[in-house]
């Protein structure tokens, strides 16, 4: 070797020393000869690369006789290859080969590794993430899109293309407004500048359109995405499908008025017959039979107090029917309703010999609320806790506030209500009651008339011991009308 | 009808206005009408005194109308029974079967005409004791 030759060579193998990458330079019998320290570093001891057939290197390598292959093309055209790809004993490479030229030809060919493997196996991790991240979106029940800053579609997830039957490739780039019928539109617009000011918005209830025309009742929350210096970038969307919620909601809603006048109608032919019938029957008197005057004016006042009855029912038939209508409620004192119930019930409790314990708070026990409805609540409690003593007992009715809470309380020390028929009381038409006595809907419009009034009721009982139950209701302010 | 002026009477009705208003039709006829609120305050009445034709209120806060007649009848066989109800009509099966039965002979429903009461009993007196 020349002394040039040998300067060219140790300083080649300085670079091959000192590079971040491993180099071995081959010679044109395909044999290593030098090997970088950090391609040695990767051997065993007492092994030496120096001299080897590339061949033999990379023995334990699939793509063997593709470096080799590669190499003799680098050998002949002398041109370099870059970008290879190559795993050898569980590790990954990126390899180039680059002609070392001398003299016009190629002397050496120089194969440069990079190892990728954790590289890669940072990038699978990174994969593994996102389609974590993909399939939550993707398995969601919930509409999860995101948009771009000026409200355009980017993503769109399954449950968007199920609510709405349009495909990603449909809506991306497509303003989500337009995607809405016309009078949530413009709230959509606002909703998304909303969210570039505030961040985040929601839950609004706006509009979309469905499959087949149909139209979706959603409710949404946007939130800003910002990255990691606060840039927002985009929106996501995420939305609530509560359009078949919305209509059960409204069928349970028909159903408990449906069956709440039921009960209003079987009461009415009831109790509107009876003051009829003794009205009428004064009346008859008066006009058939010869009375004395006192008897007379006893008529005239029957007939009074018949009619006046009969309208009293018509009027609170008349305000239940309309009671949905927010104009009914009032702010009143549940003591008071709880007395007016009582007075209702006093004939039955009086006929069966039941003992009254009265404790009401001293406290106003004010709520919002129609007082004809909590009224009738009341008297239905009341009245199957009389119904529960036919031979007697005590019947203890309480009402106290409890913090933002009143509650009341209706016990008896009747029969109680069996461990089975315990879940069954609330069901509309469930009655132990002989036919014609009982309709079986007392609770059922107690529990509705209690969920209207943003209320909850408790219902607690012993078989052959008594039943305790307790309704809360929301304190109303003393303040408000 | 002045004969039987004797006739004792019995009217059980909740309502202390219908009781008032069926003690006058009747007492205007010239019957001794006693009054009742519930069944158990008609049994009680029934032991002391045997009536002629007793009016029941269908729908009573302790025992219904047709079973307060059946107790009655027991107690008293020769006792009529006429059942009055704002609730259900004459063609319901209970009021058919209590009429087919005996337990039952006449039925009004709630509002009536007085001459119906009237012509009730009427029919209640003369009809064969069974
Ligand atoms: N306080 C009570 N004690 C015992 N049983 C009760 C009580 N309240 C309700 N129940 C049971 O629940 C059933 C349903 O009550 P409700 O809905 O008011 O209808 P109804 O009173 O017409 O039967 C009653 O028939 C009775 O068996
Ligand atoms: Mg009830």
């Amino acid at each position: 070797m020349s002394p040039r030759k040998n300067k060219a060579e140790s300083l080649l193998s300085c670079i091959l020393d000192n590079a971040s990458v491993s180099m071995l330079c081959v010679g044109p019998a395909l044999r290593v000869v030098l090997a970088g320290s950090n391609w040695r570093a990767r051997l065993g001891e007492g092994e030496d690369e120096d001299g080897r057939q590339i061949h033999r290197v990379f023995a334990e390598s699939e793509q063997r006789d593709e470096v080799q292959e590669l190499l003799r093309k680098v050998f002949r055209t002398g041109k370099p290859l870059v970008g290879q790809r190559l795993e050898d004993r569980n590790r990954h490479y990126e390899y180039s080969i680059i002609p070392f030229m001398w003299g016009g030809e190629v002397t050496y060919a120089i194969l440069v590794l990079r190892d990728t493997t954790e590289e890669l196996r940072l990038l699978e991790e990174v994969r593994a993430v996102q389609s974590r991240l993909t399939s939550i979106v993707e398995s969601a029940s919930d509409i999860v899109i995101s948009l771009d800053l000026s409200g355009r579609i980017v993503t769109w997830n399954n449950a968007a293309r199920a609510i709405t039957g349009r495909s990603s490739r449909e809506v991306t780039g497509r303003r989500l407004a337009d995607l809405c019928p016309g009078d949530s539109r413009e709230a959509f617009s606002h909703a998304i500048a909303e969210t570039l000011r505030t961040k985040r918005v929601g839950p609004v209830r706006l509009r979309l359109c469905g499959r087949d025309a149909e139209v979706r009742t959603v409710d949404w929350a946007f939130s800003a995405m910002a990255d990691e210096a606060g840039t927002v970038s985009g929106i996501v969307a995420v939305g609530r499908d509560l359009t078949e919620q919305l209509e059960t909601e409204g069928r349970l809603q028909r159903a408990d008025r449906l069956a709440a006048l039921g009960v209003m109608a079987g009461g009415i032919a009831h109790e509107v017959r009876n003051p009829l019938a003794i009205s009428s029957a004064a009346a008859q008197l008066l006009l058939t039979r010869p009375l004395d005057r006192a008897t007379q004016l006893e008529c005239a006042e029957k007939i009074h107090t018949g009619i006046e009855r009969a309208s009293h029912i018509i009027e609170s038939l008349l305000r239940f029917a309309r009671s949905s209508e927010p104009g009914q409620q009032s702010v009143l004192d549940m003591t008071n309703v709880i007395r007016e119930a009582l007075r209702l019930v006093e004939n039955q409790r009086k006929l069966v010999r039941v003992k009254l314990s009265l404790s009401l708070g001293r406290r106003r026990s004010t709520v919002r609320g129609n007082p004809t409805l909590l009224m009738q609540a009341v008297v239905n409690l009341l009245l199957n806790a009389v119904n529960a003593m036919p031979d007697g007992g005590g019947l203890f009715v309480s009402s106290a506030r409890e913090a933002d809470k009143v509650l009341v309380r209706v016990r008896d020390t009747g029969r109680g209500i069996p461990k089975d028929d315990v879940r069954k009381v609330f069901d509309p038409f469930f009655t132990t009651m002989r036919v014609g006595m009982g309709t079986g809907l007392g609770l059922s419009v107690t529990y509705a008339i209690v969920q209207q009034h943003g209320g909850d009721l408790q219902i607690e009982s012993a078989e052959g011991q008594g039943t305790v139950v307790t309704v809360e209701l929301p304190l109303a302010g003393e303040k408000s009308p | 009808m002045r004969k039987r002026s004797a006739a004792q009477l019995l009217v059980v009705d909740d309502e202390r206005d219908m009781c008032w208003a069926l003690s006058r039709i009747l007492g205007l006829e010239g019957f001794g009408v006693t009054t009742a609120v519930s069944a158990r305050a008609a049994m009680a009445a029934a032991e002391k005194k045997s009536f002629q034709v007793a009016f029941l209120d269908a729908k009573l806060p302790d025992v219904d109308g047709v079973e307060l007649a059946r107790r009655l009848r027991r107690l008293r066989p020769g006792t009529k029974c006429v059942l009055i109800s704002g609730y259900l009509y004459d063609d319901d099966p209970v009021i058919q079967s209590a009429l087919k039965q005996g337990s039952i002979c006449g039925f009004i429903s709630k509002p009536f005409h007085i001459d119906e009461v009237v012509h009730a009993l009427r029919k209640a007196l003369v009809a064969p004791k069974s």
